[in-house]
């Protein structure tokens, strides 16, 4: 039964990241290699503030969020103001630059051994310790991050970004800066990874520097990309789908050292028939959906 | 004084091998603004193209660079033809193709180390990694061999590109793809040639690459972004701004050492990187930018 | 003065596209951008509200150097445009298509969609007020819930209008707003262009016909490869026998305009 429960727990929060993402590529069609590394910032920030710091779980969490964003708001601000493909390598760079930082600086993050001991979250006295609790608090999670989603996909500024992915210039022209926008949408992606990361660190008790590497970066991207943007909470299920896919080559018995390199291949197979046969992913394009002001037109 | 020299030469020869990394990269992006990363995947694999036509055919390192570049030419033309031509045809945009391109590179990667394992390759080396030793400082006739073949392939690519009736069909269609139809030429087949042209420049250093320190599948993937940076430095539309920068990258990497630790040497290389990007988004060279917004 | 071009050249590569052009806007008046294919009229626009920079030259707005100024600034000074090829959103509804070129300091908020929502809605029924008043004014009521691909030709050609007048800019340039309209369709935008002008706009258009110019131009510029020619009342520009040789004798186009 604990193994249910941690499936779900990790679904929950590589969910929050996921949905965080794809305000980025889905909503927006910008396309970030950074996720994992973010993830990662969270993770360690809230460790090492809840352990070395004795801050208490809820600061240590709201501190997560910020860091994150303020380190990709170091590469979205420049090179948003240019073009997408920029974007791109700025994002890797990023990548490469912190995943580097959590190996190197081992006075901090003790390095590739990874920062064991991080404490359990304690709310208000409190402490979730089991692995059911820790289901239920990421369900609670979840569902605030999709509520929040869904209220600013569903406002004046998500109107904004449906405009803009049809027609930017027509946007400019209309007197909103597209740039603003897009940088708007990249902070709040990131900070919501350093969420993710939080919830992470603090469910698994041990984080080192592989779980936040380029490869998981990618395949966080893939879970997204599957899911596509007509619904807020698919990329819940992108994520369920990439989750459950080794337990399932574990059914074809696929055996040996290759395990990890067949899966990944395969990672690499569904990225390209999606991209040739259909790239707007399982629940289609964003403006596939609508955004409820139509309804006082009703009136007249 | 002789560190300093030192780290010159290994920094010469691993630059010569980015610029022609960059270069083949460059021009695939410059001319048709495809975010083409599998270029790392067909790198990977010339270098085992590389070790084959070595190792098992028995003939001889200029054999081999020569029988692998044609086959990674080979190589990026049926990928484009089987994988971004119907998606271009479609009006895909060139996010999907860049995600297309990300899906060849991982599948790349991995098809190769289920292959050939994850462990090197190496090469018989016949004396060509032995060192020289002069007076300051020492170096390999592999290193010598690896900056002149670099300067050998961009000398001849600019050349082409600047005379030849190709040449200026693919600089043409960097600056519209109407421009083609204009010369008589097909966009399509200007697309072919440039994803031949692209992949050959980078096979020579492939197949040094991996003599020097054996066929990986990793290889290619862990070098694209400095590809990528160096086309950026470079100055996009500049095949010849993205060789220099590759090997002022290369330069880079190996003196940062004279200052740095050696864990420290990439974060220092890619903030460094980032810094003058945001500086001068149009590279040293830049003729185009990118689209702006 | 409401809008000054002042010595605007602009050059893409080897070729200049505007050179070295001068002319004013007055306040309140109608002003018509006219010459051949070709002669930088869309060029102009696009350096009035920014989508280009000039290379040389600057461009002034109420006496403030809007030169280099991003689009959307420009916008929300005072001026806005249409597009030749309309650029509506075509998959969105025609009341979306109005709300989103309302002037909103929340437009980009993500805060008050989730901490202040109702009074974010109270300011959304207000602009859909607004947006429907609108609607009706320009001919298009009942039409909000409309998706654009359905709308007629001439009905988004008022939508483009509409949109115009919701930005609350002063200065309105319209890009060749008769192209491609038939007869009944020119009745229902013209007389509103004209009304435009008693509610306190002031306009730059770009226009082929000649009848429409005539009738309602307080002021015509003359441009042919990049170059200001001539600027002059309507009857000036058209009884000087150099423009028109250069207006009807080079394969330009008169009358309706395609």
């Amino acid at each position: 039964m604990n193994y249910l429960y941690d499936f779900v727990t990790l679904l929950c929060i590589y969910s929050v990241l996921a949905i965080g993402l794809n305000l980025m590529i889905g909503y927006t069609g910008i396309f970030s290699m950074s996720h994992a590394a973010l993830l990662g910032v969270g993770a360690y920030t809230s460790a090492l503030l809840s352990m070395k710091a004795g801050f208490p779980f809820l600061v240590s969490m709201v501190c997560a969020v910020i860091v994150a964003a303020l380190f990709s708001a170091i590469i979205s601000v420049p090179s948003l103001r240019i073009a997408g493909d920029y974007f791109i390598v700025a994002s890797m760079s990023l990548q490469i630059i912190i995943y580097e930082i959590f190996v190197t600086w081992i006075e901090v993050t003790n390095g590739p051994a990874g920062l064991p001991g991080i404490p359990r979250p304690n709310l208000f006295g409190f402490v979730i310790k089991t692995p059911q609790a820790y289901m239920w608090f990421s369900i609670v999670m979840l569902s605030l991050v999709v509520a929040a989603v869904y209220g600013i996909i569903h406002s004046p500024f998500g109107r904004v970004l449906r405009a803009m992915k049809e027609d930017p210039i027509a946007v400019q022209s209309l007197g909103e800066s597209v740039v603003r926008a897009k940088v708007t949408i990249a902070i709040l992606s990131s900070a919501i990874a350093g969420l993710a990361g939080s919830l992470y660190a603090h469910k698994m008790t041990f984080i080192n520097p592989a779980t936040f590497d380029i490869h998981e970066s990618i395949t966080i991207a893939s879970m997204v990309i599957l899911a596509g943007a007509g619904r807020v909470w698919g990329p819940i299920i992108g994520v369920f789908i990439i989750q459950a896919f080794p337990e399932l080559l574990r059914f074809l018995e696929i055996s040996g050292s290759h395990v990890g390199s067949i899966q990944k291949a395969l990672y690499g197979l569904i990225l390209i028939l999606l991209m040739m046969f259909r790239p707007q992913g399982i629940f289609g394009k964003f403006k596939d959906t609508t955004l409820g002001v139509n309804k006082h037109v009703a009136k007249n | 004084m002789e560190l300093f020299l030192q780290l010159m030469v290994s920094g010469l020869a691993m630059g010569s091998l980015y610029a022609l990394l960059s270069m083949g990269y460059g021009l695939i992006y410059g001319t048709t603004g495809e975010f083409h990363v599998a270029h790392a995947g067909i790198f990977t694999f010339t270098g085992y193209f590389g070790y084959i036509v070595y190792e098992k055919m028995n003939l001889g390192l200029p054999a081999a660079i020569l029988i692998a570049t044609v086959f990674a030419a080979i190589m990026g033309v049926v990928l484009q033809s089987a994988v971004y031509e119907p998606m271009r045809r479609n009006n895909a945009s060139h996010l999907s193709i860049f995600i297309a391109a990300l899906g060849l590179m991982i599948l790349l990667e991995n098809v190769a180390s289920i292959l050939w394992g994850y462990s090197p390759l190496q090469f018989t080396d016949n004396g060509l990694k032995k060192p020289i030793r002069l007076d300051l400082f020492s170096f390999t006739p592999l290193q010598l061999v690896i900056v002149l073949t670099a300067a050998a392939v961009v000398t001849i690519v600019l050349l082409y590109l600047k005379k030849s009736r190709m040449g200026k069909a693919i600089r043409g269609v960097a600056d519209s793809p109407e421009m083609a139809k204009i010369i008589g030429m097909s966009p399509q087949k200007v697309y072919i040639a440039v994803y031949a042209l692209g992949s050959a420049i980078s096979a020579p250093a492939a197949v040094l690459l991996a003599f020097d320190s054996g066929a990986t599948p990793y290889r290619g993937t862990m070098l694209i972004l400095l590809a990528a940076i160096s086309m950026i430095l470079g100055g996009i539309g500049s095949p010849g701004g993205a060789a220099l920068a590759g090997l002022i990258l290369g330069l880079t990497q190996n003196l940062a050492l004279l200052f740095v630790p050696a864990e420290w040497a990439n974060i220092v290389t890619y903030t460094l990187f980032l810094a003058i990007i945001f500086l001068i988004p149009t590279g040293f060279f830049g003729v185009k930018m990118a689209k702006k917004i | 003065m409401l809008l000054r071009i002042e010595h605007v050249s602009v050059r893409f590569g080897g070729i200049v596209a505007v050179n070295d052009s001068n002319f004013t806007v007055k306040e309140n008046e109608i002003t018509c951008l006219i010459g051949p294919n070709g002669a930088g009229k869309t060029t102009l626009f696009n350096l009035i509200t920014g989508f280009l920079t000039p290379t040389t030259g600057s461009i002034h707005f109420r006496d403030q150097n809007i030169t280099g100024m991003k689009p959307e600034k420009i916008v929300r000074l005072g001026i806005a445009r249409t597009f030749q090829n309309l650029r509506l959103f075509n998959d969105m509804t025609v009341l979306e298509n109005m709300l989103l070129a309302v002037p909103g300091k929340y437009n980009q908020s993500i805060l008050r969609p989730l901490f202040l929502r109702p009074r974010l809605k109270k300011i959304e029924a207000g602009n859909i007020e607004r947006a429907l008043e609108t609607l009706e004014y320009v001919g298009l009521g009942g039409k909000a819930g409309e998706i654009v691909d359905n709308l007629s030709y001439a009905e988004q050609k008022l939508l483009t209008i509409g949109r115009l007048l919701m930005t609350e800019a002063d200065v309105l340039l319209l890009d060749e707003p008769a192209s491609g309209l038939d007869k009944n369709s020119l009745d229902r935008i013209m007389p509103l262009v004209q009304d435009l002008k008693r509610q306190n706009k002031t306009i730059l258009l770009i226009e082929h016909n000649m009848d429409i110019i005539r009738s309602i131009a307080d002021q015509v510029v003359f441009l042919n490869q990049g170059q200001v020619l001539g600027v002059g009342t309507a009857e000036e520009i058209m009884s000087n026998p150099a423009l028109t040789e250069i207006y009807f004798g080079g394969g330009a186009h008169h009358g309706e305009g395609a």
